[in-house]
């Protein structure tokens, strides 16, 4: 399963339905540069043209820094991967990096230097929706094909979406789409949500809480502010009869609500439930022995035995190329978790970009238009390149579907995989129809 | 209901105490240098940083609630004697000049600390029944170490030269002068104990919270508010309204939105500095 | 007579001089210094709006966030929910923050010294609480997308979806505000904001209304920070309730420090200066804010006055 053994390139290449025309480039491109690839040490010709251009922003810096960590690793791992067979359209891939400090005006002047300074081609990266919110009117504006790495504010492709911005992960939305009924059934049909009093949390709260309503079920909802650090004034709101505590913060409140609950002793009486961005790249033990028995929906599993059994080898391969352990840590520092969850989109999307300029024949920006519809109309089948499992991409609203998990935590502190959502299960009406503005 | 209230209570008067202890050092500073720190949450942050460190080099907790506030008192020494001397007759000046400061400290502590909350666990683990709740019995140790921490600094003020000397200068700078006080020396001490306090509650705070490069910009204006209300210079205006606002706020939050009562707990404070800018208990 | 002669002409060909070179960039360079100048010259209007009130005045407001981000808003909300023009959504973003300056102003300005920094804070801290929970108007932390509908200005339709209009149309209002505001501290009123700064007791003592004058430096100050914030969400197509949080203020405090407090000039040169210092310097290192910090401090040690002051008492 070695990136650069040629002959399994082209076969893992074949997985997706535009196989075959895909079989053709690479076959045409030369076996010569899909063997050579295999020698990372040997210089690489590519065919004609200047290289390819990727942009990345990533939270690099600031609250969310693991983020911007492991996203990076995995965008220069897809790219390394890519060049090492033969690049996109026989070009190499350049991969150009801006931190976002976390701030959208920082971000947006990074973003504006990486179009009109660095002049990439393509755009991804980010996983903090202000970030994205203020990207994206400039994407729309270049005409600059920007890939969302990890934000989950819904409207990002709702009815305001624009036609250069497409987000092949879940949203709160679909969060709520996989996750509700899971729990409803499972854990109980009276819940709390104790969410940040912020954009995030109220959505969450919001989709969860409507879903759980309209089945008949009792919902309260406490607002905490996002930097708080003492929750027991909100804990001890909590309704007596609560089943399920849905809470939703970011970095250090996260692991503060975690351990407070349990200093309280609610963990006896409720189940615990949460979305796994609140804690992703956070190493379970530092969230600390008091998360045992926590219900996480994730997307992708931490645990490299907690693969189904039919991705296990893609994801084998994977994690070997962005330097993660089996259970989701820095090769070089065991200390280190991975945000195993969202850093798939980096290394998924840099292979949907080389599909779709492959398709439409993209040579230059004057075809974007061209090459974001056929972006859109992907359908990427589990392989080397979607170790996360199939993903379909939605032409209406730029959306892609794929699958989610539940996980919950186990007394040694891993996670266990005990449910999977299957990606048809989510699919809503397109809020929106960006066909006809490419 | 009783469950709630006891619970609010409880852990109002215990973040009560340690916000006292961080109100504390800014007013210190304030009262004897007029100089408006707003590095002081920065240099809360590195103590509980700092502490993260000790830790997690020889897992005793204790030792790192010794450790760390020295190590952040050496950087207000170095501060004080190396940047805010020049300007310490210029209180506009200090705040822009502290502000500098912290954002040069937060950035360091994210260079080397790095962005993720990390998390100190409890020394001491045991929780013990409120009721229908539980209440961990480390933050009843937390509380008492602030007490005797505010006791100590009492009998320092009140019962050695040094404090006598501080209060003098608090009074009447020049005529401390004439006496021959040290004033700089005191200045500096005073700035040094400060620092050593903002850390020692970063400490204490650190197990309850978890250890964050950001965890002190909020702290900062909190820290603003009590020694405002409770009187600039007015060291036990600051204790009294550190416990008084976090009761408030502990048992308000059981009936309304905290947003809300973030706004009106703000708007308390605009009326008090137009009402009484000197404090509620101020002269 | 010939040295005061030149002096009166070295402003107004400086002026035309520089403005002159900042309209030509667009024919000579590409895209990106457009769209760097323009970011550039957004700040340096908050900058020069923070002068006023810093420089002048000597109110330490560490509150102009509120108005730099409720003009974002103020452009914003109007185009995008109530589908209002592009030109009334700039009058609202001078006129919606100068209103809460007003009242933010009327109970600041009591206050000096230290209570008045405080005060600014907490006013900023009550916007950012609410604009950050308001998700429903604001969008929150996530913020507001808008297309900016193009500006009609009578004669002539302005396209702001395009980068060369949009400069021209910012290098514009922040040149005329520069002269406004150059004028203003010039004439007697300015003469009062000094005096007060200087010392308030005699000013007061001399027949001034105090509170009066502040409470009009404050208001001014205010509707200019509103435009630089209605501009920058202008020439982003993006409002957000982070722009209201009082450490956004600091950029205005740094750029005006750095760059010499009450020169007007100054903070202009320590906008451009940081920004390209920030531009340059963070393909070597992220941390970019250790940089800002330090050169701050350095320049509050050094150069109290910054780099304007330094220069002027160097020539003398």
């Amino acid at each position: 399963m070695k990136n650069g053994n040629g002959k399994k390139s082209v076969r893992e290449v074949m997985g997706s339905e535009i196989s075959r025309r895909d079989f053709i480039r690479a076959t045409t491109m030369g076996a010569a540069g899909l063997a050579v690839g295999s020698l990372s040490f040997a210089p690489f010709t590519y065919g004609a043209g200047k290289p390819i251009r990727i942009g990345t922003i990533q939270e690099n810096t600031v609250g969310a820094t693991v983020y911007g960590y492991w996203l990076t690793k995995a965008a220069r791992a897809a790219v390394a991967k890519l060049n090492a067979e033969g690049g996109i359209a026989g070009r190499k891939v350049e991969l150009v990096e801006y931190d976002t400090k976390v701030n959208p005006a920082w971000a947006s002047s990074m973003y504006k230097k990486l179009i009109l300074e660095d002049k990439v081609d393509f755009t991804m990266g980010s996983v903090h929706s202000g970030v994205q919110m203020a990207v994206f009117p400039l994407a729309q504006q270049f005409k600059m094909p920007y890939f969302g790495g990890g934000a989950m504010a819904a409207g990002l492709t709702g009815k305001d979406a624009v036609a250069y911005y497409s987000r092949i992960h879940t949203h709160a939305r679909m969060q709520a789409a996989a996750g509700w009924k899971w729990g409803f059934d499972n854990l109980g049909k009276n819940w709390t949500f104790l969410v940040a009093d912020y954009a995030w949390g109220h959505s969450l709260a919001e989709e969860f809480g409507s879903r759980i309503r309209a089945a008949g079920g009792k919902t309260q909802t406490i607002l905490a502010p996002q930097n708080t650090s003492d929750f027991v004034p909100y804990l001890q709101k909590v309704d007596p009869g609560t089943k399920v505590l849905f809470t939703a913060f970011l970095g250090a409140p996260a692991l503060g609500v975690m351990r407070q609950t349990v200093e309280l002793g609610l963990h006896k009486r409720l189940q615990r439930y949460t979305v796994i961005c609140c804690t992703d790249g956070v190493g379970q033990e530092t969230v600390g022995k008091e998360s045992a028995g926590a219900h996480y929906l994730s997307y992708y599993p931490r645990h490299a035995s907690q693969v189904p059994k039919e991705l296990q080898a893609y994801d084998k391969a994977y994690r070997k190329a962005v330097g993660m352990t089996d259970d989701g840590k820095d090769v070089s520092d065991p200390k280190n978790t991975a945000t195993v969850s969202h850093m798939w989109t980096m290394w998924t999307i840099p292979y949907m970009i080389k599909q779709a300029v492959e398709l439409s024949g993209w040579k230059d920006s004057k075809k974007n238009a061209d090459f974001m519809k056929a972006f859109n109309t992907l359908k990427v089948k589990a392989g080397p390149w979607a170790p996360q499992g199939d993903l379909m991409m939605r032409a209406n609203d730029h959306q892609g579907f794929h699958n989610h998990y539940l996980e919950v935590v186990q007394p040694d502190l891993s996670l266990k995989v005990i449910a999977r959502v299957a990606k048809e299960k989510l699919m809503y009406d397109a809020p929106v129809d960006l066909r006809s503005k490419l | 209901m009783a469950s709630n209230l006891a619970v609010a209570v409880l852990n109002g008067i215990v973040w009560g105490l340690i916000m006292a202890l961080i109100a504390l050092g800014l007013n210190l500073i304030f009262g004897l240098l007029h100089i408006i720190n707003m590095a002081h949450g920065a240099l809360y942050m590195l103590g509980a940083v700092f502490s993260w460190y000790v830790i997690e080099l020889t897992g005793n907790y204790w030792l790192a609630l010794c450790v760390a506030p020295l190590a952040v008192g050496l950087i207000g020494l170095a501060l004080e004697r190396g940047l805010l001397r020049t300007i310490e007759d210029k209180p506009l000046v200090t705040i822009i000049c502290t502000f500098g400061i912290m954002l040069v400290l937060q950035q360091l502590a994210l260079t080397y600390f790095g962005g993720t909350a990390r998390r100190i666990a409890l020394p001491i683990p045991g929780r013990f029944p409120l009721f229908d709740l539980q209440y961990p019995v480390m933050r009843i140790v937390i509380a008492a170490i602030s007490a005797a921490v505010m006791v100590a600094l009492w009998l320092f003020l009140n019962r050695t030269r040094y404090g006598l000397w501080m209060r003098a200068v608090v009074q009447d700078r020049e005529m401390a002068v004439a006496l021959g006080i040290p004033v700089h020396k005191v200045y500096m001490w005073t700035f040094v104990l400060g620092s050593v306090l903002a850390a020692f509650s970063g400490v204490l705070a650190a197990p309850i919270v978890s250890v964050d490069f950001m965890m002190g910009r909020e702290i900062l204006i909190m820290a603003f508010i009590i020694v405002i209300v409770g009187g600039m210079g007015n060291l036990w205006g600051s204790v009294i309204t550190a416990v008084v606002i976090s009761l408030i706020h502990g048992v308000g939050s059981i009936f309304v939105v905290p947003s809300t009562a973030t706004v009106f707990s703000l708007g308390f404070m605009i009326l008090v500095l137009l009402v009484r800018p000197q404090g509620l208990f101020g002269e | 007579m010939l040295p005061d002669k030149w002096k009166a002409a070295a402003f107004p060909l400086a002026f035309v001089l520089v403005a002159a070179v900042l309209a030509a960039v667009p024919f000579f360079e590409d895209l990106f210094y457009q769209t760097f100048l323009t970011e550039v010259l957004v700040w340096a209007l908050f900058a020069i709006s923070f002068d006023l009130i810093f420089g002048y005045v000597g109110l330490l407001s560490f509150g102009q966030a509120l108005f730099f981000g409720l003009g974002g808003y103020a452009v914003a909300i109007p185009t995008l929910k109530l589908g209002m023009g592009t030109g009334s959504g700039l009058l609202l973003s001078v006129a919606v923050p100068a209103a809460f300056a007003a009242f933010v102003g009327f109970f600041s300005v009591r206050l000096t010294g230290i209570h008045f920094v405080i005060i600014t804070i907490i006013f900023a801290l009550i916007g950012s609480t609410v604009g950050e929970t308001w998700t429903s108007l604001t969008g929150g932390a996530d913020g507001l997308v808008f297309m900016p509908p193009p500006l009609d200005l009578g004669i002539a339709q302005l396209d702001l979806m395009d980068i060369r209009t949009t400069y021209y149309l910012v290098l514009a209002i922040v040149a005329i505000s520069y002269l406004f505001l150059r004028r203003m501290v010039r004439s007697p009123l300015g003469k009062v904001f000094v005096a007060i700064r200087e010392n308030e007791e005699r000013a007061r003592l001399i027949g001034y209304d105090v509170r009066r004058y502040k409470l009009l430096a404050f208001v001014i100050a205010g509707g200019l920070s509103g435009l630089a914030g209605g501009l920058y969400t202008l020439s982003l197509k993006y409002a957000s309730a982070t722009f209201l949080h009082w450490s956004v203020s600091g950029h205005a405090v740094v750029y005006a420090i750095v760059g010499g407090a009450g020169t007007l000039v100054g903070p202009v040169l320590g906008a451009g200066l940081i920004m390209a210092l920030e531009h340059y310097l963070v393909n070597l290192l992220q941390a970019t804010d250790l940089v800002v910090g330090a050169v701050l401090v350095s320049t509050l040690l050094l150069a109290p006055m910054g780099i304007v002051g330094f220069l002027r008492g160097r020539r003398k």
